[in-house]
């Protein structure tokens, strides 16, 4: 059996433990690969930056599940912790009811490490379905469309809540979305209010949202795993986005190695079957 | 206690989906199943809780228990009773006879979402990125200079690699020669880098504006089948497929990222629960 018969027709079970292999050793080996900060996550941790501790309040929209959650609990929290280390009130919601168990979990391992009280430096809204409707009600008032916090407190006994109407209150919006809620916020936040919008998005929708940041519709962007592991490195606060980057390039190295391999084995047996066929064997 | 209890529970379930990637089985399917029955209970009492309740059961049965919310008759009792009778109506679509009101409220649903949402999205996909389109080509800052310029090194090196060692067939016959070929095309494909820098630096011309606009013409261009692709039209078509190549490679790559994201957290959760037991 030649070489290219033998690559092609390798049973993908090898690949699957390959890869399991590959993601499992950078865990307890680590590389410590650098990684590089790019413009789209500076632009957003500027933005964060920028904000007035004590100011207004940063409204974040945890629009994420449990299926998307490794590649954007970490962009949550880093953003979480840049908040409550600058003193910046956050306000928390959720688009997704999935969402909900997320942006709690978030908030309170945050909150907690900072030390931050409930309803005077943070506040959790909770769960409201209608996505569009949901975000053009924000628009006039957040009181119509939030009543009441998660826990059902009236918005009127939070004082961090206090004197905070609509999106002229707030200073920047974070969604971090698994799915288009982050359209939906440019949609119906950026557009019709001029409302900040950051994004943390999926690396399989990172593309689609460039166009937005070009336009400036987007003050800035995270793109899956990598760009939760830049905004750790610019908080310099390494955690899961930071952990996974070794094993994410080792995968990729072997990734582009089968593509290479699978590629070249192709055009070797095509090759051979041609030449057969002018020998007349075929 | 309750945290390892809870951790086994996922490690186990995550367990028996990856068992698939062996061969189908029954763990695959029980976990399988488990989440689509948790999934649909979650989804039904979040959204009764959350929605239907506040929205539509309190408002119109407050009244009669002998709360005091809502006015019977008045104008958010009727607000709070038509969405929830339209919504009931969709379910005429399990009677055949009678399946075409279920059409109604799927009208009026579709109506008022096209309402909201064709101004705000006129503006954000097409007014604004339009806008985004009219880009200056030179005096304005880039951030992206240096990686436009690798990238057109990287073209200039391939175009050259190309042109003499498989168009001119330069040297074909010798290894030697082959590679002196590659060596001199990595050379000029530096100095192409080196000279656009330079003029990126300078402010003379903004190449990845310059980019953006010839990647925009080109694959409109390809997208254009009222005339045939012939001439200056076919070149920009063809430079166009460059572009859509390339963002369909930015997107593959993208997913890979993403899929090995999700591996990567279940792989951490898993280590992490195996450290449970021995901390």
């Amino acid at each position: 059996m030649s070489w290219y018969d033998w690559l092609l027709g390798i049973d993908r079970r090898w690949i699957f433990l390959t890869i399991a292999i590959a993601v499992v050793i950078p865990f307890f080996a680590p590389l410590g690969l650098p990684v590089v900060v790019t413009p789209p996550v500076q632009n957003l941790y500027d933005a964060v930056e920028a904000l007035e501790p004590d100011g207004k309040p940063l409204l974040l929209s945890i629009d994420y599940t449990p299926a998307t959650s490794p590649e954007l609990e970490p962009m949550s929290s880093g953003v979480l912790r840049h908040a409550f280390r600058k003193d910046i009130p956050v306000i928390v919601m959720t688009l997704h009811p999935a969402g909900y168990g997320m942006a709690e979990s978030a908030i309170l391992a945050a909150a907690e490490e900072f030390g931050k009280e409930y309803g005077e430096d943070y506040v959790f809204l909770g769960f409201q379905p209608g996505t569009s409707a949901v975000i053009l009600g924000l628009g006039v008032n957040i009181r119509t469309v939030f009543p009441e916090d998660a826990y059902g407190t009236p918005l009127s006994e939070l004082p961090v809540m206090e004197g905070i109407r609509n999106y002229d209150d707030v200073s920047l919006l974070i969604t971090f979305a698994g799915w288009s809620a982050a359209e939906a916020w440019i949609y119906y936040a950026h557009q019709p209010s001029g409302q900040i919008v950051g994004a943390g998005v999926t690396a399989v929708m990172a593309t689609d949202y460039y166009p937005y940041l070009d336009a400036g519709q987007l003050v800035g962007l995270l793109g899956g795993m990598r760009g939760a592991a830049e905004y750790e490195r610019l908080i310099d606060r390494p955690d899961a986005g930071a952990r996974g980057m070794d094993s994410q390039s080792v995968i990729h190295l072997i990734i582009i190695l089968l593509i290479v391999l699978g590629n070249a084995a192709y055009f070797a047996s095509r090759r051979a079957r041609r030449l057969a066929q002018a020998r007349g064997e075929i | 206690m309750t945290t390892l209890l809870l951790a086994t529970v996922g490690a186990i379930l995550t367990l028996c989906v990856y068992s698939f990637l062996y061969k189908d089985n029954p763990f695959y399917k029980f976990a399988e199943h488990l989440v689509v029955g948790v999934s649909a209970g979650y989804y039904l009492v979040i959204y009764t809780f959350n929605f239907i309740v506040p929205n539509v059961t309190d408002p119109v049965f407050t009244l009669n228990l002998g709360g005091e919310a809502i006015r019977l008759g008045g104008l958010d009792w009727w607000m709070a009773l038509a969405p929830g009778l339209l919504g009931l109506l969709l379910y005429t679509r399990f009677f055949p006879k009678i399946a075409w009101i279920g059409r109604w409220p799927l009208g009026i649903y579709v109506g008022g979402y096209a309402g909201l949402g064709i101004s705000p999205v006129m503006q954000a996909r097409v007014i604004n990125q339009l806008r985004a389109g009219a880009t200056p080509l030179a005096g304005t800052p880039d951030p992206f200079a240096n990686m436009t310029n690798v990238c057109l090194g990287l073209v200039i090196f391939i175009a050259v690699t190309y042109l003499l060692l498989v168009k001119r067939q330069l040297g074909a016959r010798n290894t030697g020669a082959k590679v002196g070929i590659v060596a001199l095309a990595a050379l000029v494909g530096y100095g192409g880098y080196v000279a656009l820098s330079a003029l990126s630096g300078a402010g003379v011309v903004n190449l990845t504006n310059v980019m953006l606009v010839v990647g925009l013409l080109g694959t409109l261009t390809y997208f254009f089948f009222s005339m045939r692709h012939t001439g200056v039209l076919g070149v920009l078509a063809r430079i166009g497929i460059v572009f859509l190549m390339v963002g369909f490679g930015a997107s593959f790559g993208y997913t890979v990222m993403s899929r090995i994201s999700l591996l990567i957290g279940r792989v951490g959760f898993l280590i992490d629960w195996v450290g449970m037991f021995f901390s």
